[in-house]
This record gives C-alpha cells, sequence and structure tokens, in this order.
C-alpha cells in the first residue's frame, strides 16, 4: 500500500525534455486538478521549485510544474552524466530564458535554459546565498567564510562580556556576474555578517545582513539592510535598520522592498519591513513571517505565533498585506503544515492559488501543498528541504 | 574456536566444585573471537567488528575515518566498549571512535548481547545495552621476555610499525592445583598460566597514511584528499600476582593528527571538499585489582583516570568554503569501582559492584557552559548455577548530577541537572543435551543524554531524558565434535525497542538544531552463525557462516508518512563468510562482507536506496619457525604475511557521502621472540 502511495504522488519526470538519471521505479504521473491548470495555463507555463537538500548529502533538486499538463516533475536538471546539482540549493530566479540557481554548499551558481533545463553555465562562487539582477549583472551575496570565535572576559564592574578573539574574513560581500559572458568579476563589494536576501530596484541593491552565525546569549544577528549603488559598485551608501535577522529581500516594483525578519528564536517574533527606495527608510508592516509571496500590489503571508515551538505543532494562518491597509488575518485558506518554508500565490481573475511548501522532518522528502479557492487541493512530494520559488 | 574457548572456562570446576558458581557465566558471548589464533591479523578493527552479527559498522573511510559501531540498532551511545573491563567512553558525544585502536593490541575480542553476568565486573557492564570486549590479554610468562616486532605498510602510503616486549620479574612457582592460581581469570576468563609474579609489558606503534585513494563519483574517477592521519601509541602496563590474587596497571597514551576528508558533494573545481584538521591527544592510567578473601568471598578494585585533548579547525584559508572553527576542548574523567561477589551456596552467587564517575569537559567554544557530571552506578545480581541451567536476575541504578557554569556565574547551577534510571534485566540458561543449549534474557538499559546533546550552544536541550532500550533475546546452540570434525550453529532472534530516542532536529536553517527525546524505534532481528572446522595432523581449516536479519523501524508518529519504515543505514540482510586454511605455516584466509540494501533516509524510496554490496578480502601468510636462542625456552619466529583488500575493486560506500577504498594491498613482517 505504501509503494503505490509513493508511486501515485511521484510525478512524471521527463516533462522538460531534460536529461535525467531516474529513479528505479519509474513513477506514474500524477496531475494537478483541472481548475487549477485552466485558471493558469494561459497566463503561466509553470513554477519551478528548489529543494534544498539535507546539508553534505549532495541532495538539492530542482523541481518543476507545468501547468498546462499538470506535472509535478521531480528532479528535473543534473549536470553533465548525470551528476548531482549540487549540495544546498538555497535561491532560484528567472531572468529572460535563463534560470540561475544558487549551490550554497557546492559554491556553485548554476545557469539553465529556461524552455529544455539544458545546461549554460557554472560559475564559481565562495558560499553563496541569494541572487538577484539587473540589466547587466547578476549579484549574489556571499557569507565569504563568516564566523566569529569570541569568549568571555569580565569587565571591570566583573560583567561578563563577549571578545571577539579571531576572525576570518568575518563580513560578508556582494559577487557580481556578468550576464552574457557568465564570468564573475573581480569587484566586490563589502557587506555585513552573513548576507542573505539580495533585490534589485533602481539602480540600487539591497541586502539582508543576518548575522545569524554569531552564538548566544547576545545572539549577535544583524539587523541592517545595506543599500549599493549598481553604476559604482563599490561600498555599501547606507543601512537601512530593518526587525532583527533579515532573511529575505524582494522587489516589490515602484520603488518598493520587502524584507522579512526571522526573529531571534526567542523574545522578538519574525516580522515583514517595507522600505522606501525613495526614502530608504524602513518600516513594520506585518508580525508572523514564516513565508511571504509578493503579488502585485498585495503582500501574502503565513505565520504561526508559536512559530519558535520546536516541540509541538504550529498553529499556521494565512495573511495579507496591502499597501492601503494594516496586515490583515485570512480564514481562508485555512493553512495547516509541520515546518512550512516556503510559499508562492498565483492570481487567476479573483481566484487565489496558494503554493506551500512543508518541510517535514527535514531530513525526508518534503510536500508542496496547493491551496485554490480557499481549500487545500492537491498535495505533491517533493525532494528534501522544500523552499525556493520562481515562477515563470 | 569457540567451543574450545568456552570448554577452557567451564573446564575449571575441579578446584572448587562447591563454588562452581565462582567461576560460571550465566550467557556466553555471542561473538568471541581470538586474535591471537589468526594467522594474519587485519590492519582494522573495523575488519573484524563487521562481520559480527548484528553489529553495524559506521566507517567514513580510510584508515584515519571516523568508526563507529551499532549493535542491534541501539544506536552506538548504547554499546559500551570495555578495554580490559574497564569502559573507555566519551561523554562529549558517546561515540568511541574505533579507528584510534588496532587488532594487534588485543589478544581476544568480545560481544555481548544484553547480559554479561559474571562475578567481579563493574558496574557498568551491566548497565551497557551491549557490551564490546578488547582485552589484551595478561602475557603468561614464567620468566624471562617475549615479545613481538610487526612492521606493515602498503599502499596509500601506508606505514605501520609495531612492538610489545614482555619481561617477567621473579620466577613463577609450581602452582598448586585446585587453587585460586590455577583458575581461570574471572575476568577475562583466560587461563592463568604459571605466571611470573611480576611481568612487564611496554608496546608501542606508529601508523601514517596519505589516505589518498580514488574514488569514483558519477563518470569522474577523484582522489580523496585531506585523509592523512600521523598517530602514536605507547603503552606500559604491570601485571603482578599476591597471594589469592592479581593485580594490574597500565598507562596508556594515543596520540595524532589527521584531516577529515568531508563528505563528496558537487563542488566547484577550485574548492576542495574539506580542509578540516584535528589532533588528539588522550592519556589514561587504569588497574584492576582482584582478591579473593576466603572461599567464598571475592571483589575487585579498579580505578582509572583518563584525559583526553582535541584541537578542532577548519582552516579556510585553505578552503573559502569553510565556516571558521578553531576549537580547543579537554576531557577528563576519574572512575572507581568497587565490585564484590559473595557464593553463599554451591549453586548460588550475589554479587553487588557498584561505580563512581566523575566527567568534565572544557573547551573554548564561545559561551561554553563547561558540564561536568558526577554518576553513580550500583548493580545488584543474584545467579543461580546447577549442573544444567544458570539464572540470573540484575538490578542496576544509575543516577546522574550534572553540573554546569552559568554564563554570569562561576559556580554550578543545579537546574535540571539530576537523572536517574533503575534498569532490571533477567537471564536464563538451559542445557538439556550436551549439544545443546539454549538462554534467554530480557533487559532495559538506559543511556544518558551527553554533553553535547544538553549542553551544545547552538543546539542542546537540557530538558533531554534518558534513551531508554528494552531488549529481549533467545539463543539456541548446537556444537558437534567428532573426531577432527567440529561444528556448531548459533540462533538468535530478537526484539528491541528504544524509546525517547535524542535526534536532531533542524529548527529554521540548517546551521541551527535542537535536540529532542522523540524517537521510537522498533527492531526485530535474528542472528545466525554457522561454523564448522577441520583440526587433524598438519591441516586446520574453518569456516564461518553469518547471516543477520534486522527489520528496524520507525515508530516514532503514525501520522509521520516514514512511520514503519526501515530506519536509516541499517540494512535488512547482511551476511559474511569467514574460511581460511593453514598447514605447516602457510595460512589463507578469505573473508567476504555481504550488505543488503540499505536506505539513506527513512523514506523508504527508490530515491534514497543504497544498493547492495559485497566486498572480498585475502590474507595469505607463511610463518618460519627460526632457531632457539641459546637459552632455549621460547622458538623465535619470522612470518610474512601480504593481504588483498577488496580484492574485486568494489566501489561502495557505507555512509553516504564517504566513499570507502577500493582494491589495495597491505604487507607486513613480523618478529616473534
Amino acid at each position: 500500500m505504501k509503494k503505490i502511495f509513493f508511486l501515485l504522488l511521484a510525478g512524471a519526470m521527463f516533462l522538460c525534455a531534460c536529461q535525467k538519471e531516474g529513479p528505479s521505479v519509474p513513477p506514474a504521473p500524477s496531475r494537478l486538478p483541472a481548475e487549477i491548470c485552466q485558471a493558469f495555463a494561459e497566463n503561466h507555463q509553470g513554477v519551478f521549485q528548489l529543494n534544498e537538500g539535507q546539508m553534505g548529502t549532495n541532495s538539492a533538486t530542482l523541481d518543476f510544474l507545468r501547468f498546462a499538463s499538470g506535472h509535478y516533475s521531480r528532479d528535473v536538471f543534473r549536470p553533465d552524466g548525470g551528476a548531482s546539482l549540487g549540495d544546498v540549493g538555497n535561491d532560484v530566479a528567472i531572468i529572460g530564458d535563463e534560470v540561475w540557481m544558487v549551490i550554497n554548499n557546492s559554491g556553485i551558481v548554476q545557469v539553465i535554459s529556461k524552455t529544455d533545463c539544458s545546461e549554460i553555465a557554472a560559475i564559481q562562487v565562495p558560499m553563496p546565498r541569494n541572487i538577484a539582477f539587473d540589466d547587466t549583472y547578476a549579484y549574489v551575496t556571499s557569507w565569504n567564510g563568516a564566523y566569529v570565535t569570541s569568549t568571555y572576559i569580565q569587565d571591570t564592574e566583573g560583567n561578563w562580556v563577549p571578545q571577539i578573539t579571531d576572525y576570518k574574513n568575518p563580513k560578508g560581500v556582494v559577487y557580481r556576474i556578468n550576464l552574457e559572458t557568465k564570468q564573475l568579476d573581480a569587484q566586490t563589494v563589502e557587506v555585513g555578517y552573513q548576507p542573505e536576501g539580495i533585490a534589485y530596484d533602481g539602480g540600487k541593491l539591497y541586502v539582508a545582513n543576518s548575522g545569524g552565525l554569531q552564538l548566544p546569549p547576545d545572539s549577535n544577528y544583524g539587523k541592517t539592510v545595506s543599500v549599493i549603488e549598481t553604476d559604482t559598485f563599490d561600498s555599501v551608501e547606507t543601512e537601512v535598520e530593518v526587525g532583527v535577522n533579515p532573511k529575505n529581500v524582494i522587489a516589490g516594483g515602484s520603488n518598493r522592498i520587502f524584507v522579512t525578519s526571522l526573529g531571534d528564536y526567542g523574545a522578538n517574533h519574525s516580522s515583514l519591513y517595507y522600505i522606501s527606495t525613495l526614502t530608504n527608510r524602513a518600516s513594520k508592516q506585518a508580525d508572523y513571517v514564516t513565508a511571504v509571496s509578493v503579488c502585485g500590489n498585495t503582500v501574502y503571508g503565513i505565520g504561526a505565533e508559536n512559530e519558535f515551538d520546536w516541540e509541538g505543532p504550529k498553529n499556521y494562518f494565512a495573511w495579507k498585506w496591502t499597501m492601503t491597509g494594516r496586515q490583515q488575518r485570512l480564514s481562508s485558506p485555512a493553512i495547516s503544515g509541520t515546518a512550512l518554508s516556503g510559499l508562492c500565490v498565483l492570481q487567476s481573475g479573483d481566484d487565489l492559488l496558494w503554493m506551500v511548501t512543508d518541510q517535514g522532518d527535514y531530513v525526508n522528502p518534503g510536500s508542496l501543498d496547493f491551496y485554490w479557492k480557499g481549500e487545500k487541493a492537491w498535495s505533491e512530494t517533493t525532494g528534501i528541504c522544500p523552499g525556493h520559488f520562481a515562477a515563470l | 574456536m569457540e567451543a574450545v574457548q568456552a570448554q577452557q572456562v567451564q573446564d575449571t570446576l575441579a578446584p572448587a566444585a562447591v563454588f562452581s558458581v565462582k567461576s560460571r557465566e550465566t550467557a556466553r558471548a555471542a561473538e568471541d573471537v581470538s586474535l591471537s589464533d589468526l594467522p594474519s591479523a587485519p590492519l582494522q578493527m573495523t575488519e573484524v567488528l563487521q562481520r559480527f552479527t548484528g553489529v553495524q559498522v559506521k566507517d567514513y573511510g580510510g584508515v584515519g575515518g571516523l568508526k563507529t559501531v551499532n549493535v542491534r540498532s541501539l544506536g552506538s551511545e548504547h554499546t559500551g566498549i570495555f578495554l580490559d573491563g574497564i569502559q573507555v567512553d566519551n561523554a562529549q558525544n558517546m561515540q568511541v571512535d574505533l579507528s584510534r585502536f588496532s587488532p594487534e593490541q588485543w589478544e581476544r575480542i568480545r560481544l555481548y548481547n544484553g547480559n554479561k553476568s559474571l562475578r567481579l565486573q563493574t558496574a557498568k557492564e551491566y548497565a551497557a545495552g551491549s557490551a564490546l570486549y578488547l582485552d589484551s590479554g595478561i602475557p603468561d610468562l614464567p620468566d624471562g621476555s617475549q615479545g613481538t616486532a610487526r612492521l606493515s605498510g602498503g599502499w596509500f602510503g601506508t606505514i605501520h610499525p609495531y612492538i610489545r616486549w614482555d619481561k617477567a620479574f621473579g620466577r613463577a612457582r609450581r602452582s598448586v592445583a585446585g587453587g585460586p592460581d590455577d583458575a581461570a581469570d574471572p575476568i577475562s576468563g583466560f587461563r592463568r598460566m604459571r605466571r611470573a609474579p611480576l611481568v612487564l609489558r611496554l608496546s608501542a606503534d606508529y601508523t601514517q597514511t596519505n589516505g589518498r585513494y580514488p574514488f569514483s563519483y558519477f563518470d569522474t574517477t577523484l582522489v580523496r584528499e585531506n585523509g592523512d592521519l600521523k598517530s602514536l601509541r605507547i603503552e606500559a602496563a604491570l601485571y603482578g600476582r599476591v597471594r589469592g590474587g592479581e593485580w594490574n596497571i597500565r598507562l596508556y597514551s594515543y596520540g595524532s593528527e589527521r584531516g577529515f576528508p568531508g563528505p563528496v558533494i558537487r563542488r566547484a573545481m577550485g574548492f576542495p571538499f574539506s580542509a578540516e584538521r584535528q589532533a588528539d591527544r588522550d592519556i589514561f592510567v587504569q588497574g584492576t585489582w582482584t582478591q579473593e578473601w576466603s572461599a567464598r568471598y571475592g571483589s575487585a578494585l579498579r580505578f582509572k583516570y583518563a584525559n583526553n585533548y582535541t584541537h578542532y579547525a577548519t582552516h579556510p584559508e585553505k578552503n573559502p568554503m569553510a565556516l571558521y572553527y578553531d576549537l580547543h576542548y579537554r576531557q577528563q574523567s576519574a572512575y572507581l569501582s568497587w565490585a564484590n561477589s559473595w557464593a553463599l551456596l554451591d549453586f548460588w552467587a550475589l554479587d553487588f559492584s557498584t561505580d563512581a564517575q566523575y566527567n568534565k569537559l572544557d573547551a573554548d567554544v564561545a559561551a561554553f557552559v563547561h558540564p561536568q557530571r558526577v554518576s553513580a552506578i550500583a548493580a545488584l545480581a543474584t545467579r543461580f548455577h546447577w549442573e544444567k541451567a544458570n539464572l540470573a536476575a540484575h538490578l542496576v541504578y544509575q543516577g546522574a548530577w550534572d553540573g554546569y557554569d552559568a554564563k554570569n556565574a562561576g559556580a554550578w547551577t543545579r537546574e535540571n541537572t539530576f537523572r536517574q534510571a533503575w534498569m532490571p534485566s533477567l537471564s536464563a540458561f538451559y542445557r538439556p543435551l550436551e549439544w545443546l543449549e539454549m538462554d534467554a534474557f530480557a533487559k532495559l538499559s538506559y543511556r544518558l543524554p551527553t554533553f553535547n546533546d544538553l549542553y551544545y550552544a547552538l543546539i542542546g536541550n537540557t530538558n533531554l531524558r534518558p534513551e531508554s532500550a528494552m531488549q529481549l533475546g533467545l539463543n539456541l546452540y548446537f556444537q558437534l565434535r567428532t573426531g577432527p570434525w567440529t561444528a556448531s550453529l548459533r540462533l538468535s532472534p530478537y526484539f528491541n525497542r528504544v524509546r525517547d530516542k535524542i535526534v536532531a532536529i533542524p529548527t529554521s536553517s540548517q546551521f541551527r538544531w535542537s535536540m529532542l527525546n522523540i524517537g521510537i524505534v522498533e527492531v526485530l532481528g535474528g542472528d545466525v552463525k554457522a561454523a564448522g572446522g577441520y583440526w587433524a595432523g598438519d591441516w586446520r581449516c574453518d569456516l564461518t557462516l553469518r547471516y543477520s536479519y534486522q527489520r528496524a523501524l520507525d515508530r516514532t508518529n503514525p501520522d509521520n508518512q516514514t512511520y514503519g519504515n526501515q530506519i536509516p543505514y541499517i540494512p535488512l540482510h547482511s551476511a559474511s563468510v569467514d574460511a581460511s586454511v593453514v598447514r605447516k605455516g602457510w595460512s589463507l584466509v578469505w573473508n567476504t562482507l555481504f550488505t543488503g540494501t540499505r536506505w539513506s533516509r527513512t523514506a523508504n524510496i527508490p530515491e534514497y536506496e543504497i544498493k547492495p554490496w559485497t566486498i572480498t578480502d585475502l590474507r595469505l601468510g607463511k610463518e618460519f619457525m627460526l632457531p632457539r636462542w641459546k637459552d632455549g625456552t621460547t622458538q623465535p619466529s619470522l612470518s610474512l604475511g601480504v593481504s588483498f583488500n577488496n580484492i574485486f575493486n568494489r566501489s561502495y560506500q557505507i555512509v553516504q557521502g564517504y566513499p570507502m577504498p577500493g582494491f589495495n594491498m597491505m604487507f607486513s613482517v613480523t618478529f616473534k621472540w
């Protein structure tokens, strides 16, 4: 029974006409409900979903959902020889006819064709995390071997204070890659500790400095977004303060930048910040931000008030935020899951499709749940630790 | 071989027939290998252990790679490793790295599942879920001196010189028949030969290897880098006898420097997999004193002090993909054990052992809490021995008091720091016919959370409970001996359940994990071991066939899609074949090891299936006897050996991402005098 269950959940593998070394048992194709396919097939070819994989096991994979057929195909791209895509896929983005993937623990930015998943280039970048584009370059944030060791010493009043003992290139940098030549540029810009998300808007890059690797009790999480002029690309122009531990940066168009802050797993919960690129000032807009998806003028999100409760189930809820109003909790769809990680919302007329990734127990395959018109309509098994979307 | 050993232990009924209860074991070891009988010693401990039934060795590759042992899917933390009866442990993560021990240091290796119940054993031996005994043997030297020197080496730049020298002081008395000197050693089971009152043993070995073995990665062949090792071990031990007792003390030091090659993952061309290095310096001193105070009462006192230092660094200057770590750890432990045994009646004995241990871990990791632990174990055992049956019942109590330095205070704090467990067990043995034995046992044991589980800065959880293991097992032994032929068969079905399994769960990112007591694993298994031998004239032929079946299922959460699936890395079927032929100094040994299908994840789907593999090794040796020395007591010998490992050059992995070496050869020259 279990075998049949897994076979049913596995999608068809060869829809992209991609080179692939398939699993030993050919899975039966499964399809998204026809209603959803029809709603989106005209305006959207499909959605790429990148699975991080478990660190150290070479298990990052790229999945693709094609609306025309309703098939969700797992593991659609492998480099020459059927080798693995790499270890820890952290970001995926589309520019022109190309799909760019950042494979964090392999040190590779992988470029493939959007239409047939054929390999275009693999660029070597140390510890790359996230990617953004302008017309000429792709910009990649890198942790650059950042970790700080510290010890505690007593100051004159007898208080224990952290003292940095040693570090090696502690701050992160932003690299850039020429879009045409696919060459990594020698020029870099130093930003803060452990830079994560990056977005481009109107000649500027916005980089989130998460600082996540410095240890408690101070946590030493970062809380700024660095702003860099792409024309000069030599140093940070200004720092914008946001919530603690900022992670994702999304350009919402029309001079809008959204930043998600994950919080410090203690007193400070996750939040969403809005930065106007005209003023470079940030303001908090929403609470409990596990994942967001920007859809036109609206930001859709999922969150849980007990997000830091590791032992019990999390009580997720959906919410939305518009430019005019505050954060509004939505009773529909009723989102549920074990360890939700990513969100992609697509709109067709008045109806919304919520695609939510669930990482499950983090070491076994996760799932991609589809909520259509408020109901959980479908679910697909993904790779390990899904969470990164790029919609065509 | 095994049948003979067992008889040696049981034959010592003669001296004190009334108190036969003193020297009989309740249940025999599942595996009992006498390494000195092997014509040529393998280079690595794993080569011996991985063929045992029910044992899973996790080997990260190469001579220097981490090697841990997991018995009957309980988890490696439940297996106690005992060096001459005293446990070697590691409170930091409870993983004893077997790559630090080489087989030639030991005379005998035994594996016990569940119950070992011998008089005067330490309380820890009662508490361990399974126990692996490495016994170096007591040098049976009546006088003079003896020694062994060996030089081994081979592929991947491996060099391994080894030397051991025993010197006797004083002359052995003719032992009084029936006296305590004639009995088998109650701890190791070795026959106490006519031994000099004081024997000194010195041994040392050095290992060096470059670890650069080729392996295949999809379509290409790469070479394993940063897997080199240099290690040195020096030991000194004294074995002495007093009237009615004996004692020994041993000083052991080990130092090594090695690289960790890291998992094989896709890496951009210019970046290595890993530049991590680790240096270790371990020293311990341990001693035992056993004394028979009267015909009925005996005791054993043991102590150990160990000091282990580790330096681990990632060297990001050599690897731009490495997070920067440069950490120094020091673990110290002090241990004392007092075991008592009373032969109350001729068939009934009472044993009481109590152990106390202190562990401390220091490190220069930021925000480190410097954990300390005082643990006490008390074991009460009662044994009944009749002519054809034994019965034993144990009750063990373990208490552990932890302390740690909170950041703002220099003193211990006492929250969530006390853990205790009661561990009962029962075993019965029956020998209805001369060629048939059966025994059964039931045991509940616990293992404490490690210091890493509790206090590691980014992932620790001070609310963890001990992990429990319930074991039920049955063993059937058949043995036959006619003339030169011997045959034996062991059948061992078993059922284990591990609860509150401590599992690491990543939280919001793969860099932040948390430890939780959430796992439940149920294991249903069976071991089969069939052995046969033909010893006649010049010939010694032995054949051993082993087969293990293990269904180890995740039973944590019925709503989870992985419920009822096989847990990672445990094969459903595994088997091994060992054959050896020895004649006139020539020896030929053939080993084949088969590991069946496994999964790298609890999701047992084809994507995570690890295909079965079979590895075959061949060893050839020749021993030349040399003319005796002038005083003519012992006859020296020179042996030459060559090993062909993985002769079919199979490429395989035990742990996903860590390829093992393909075909390689090792040579050895051994001189004994």
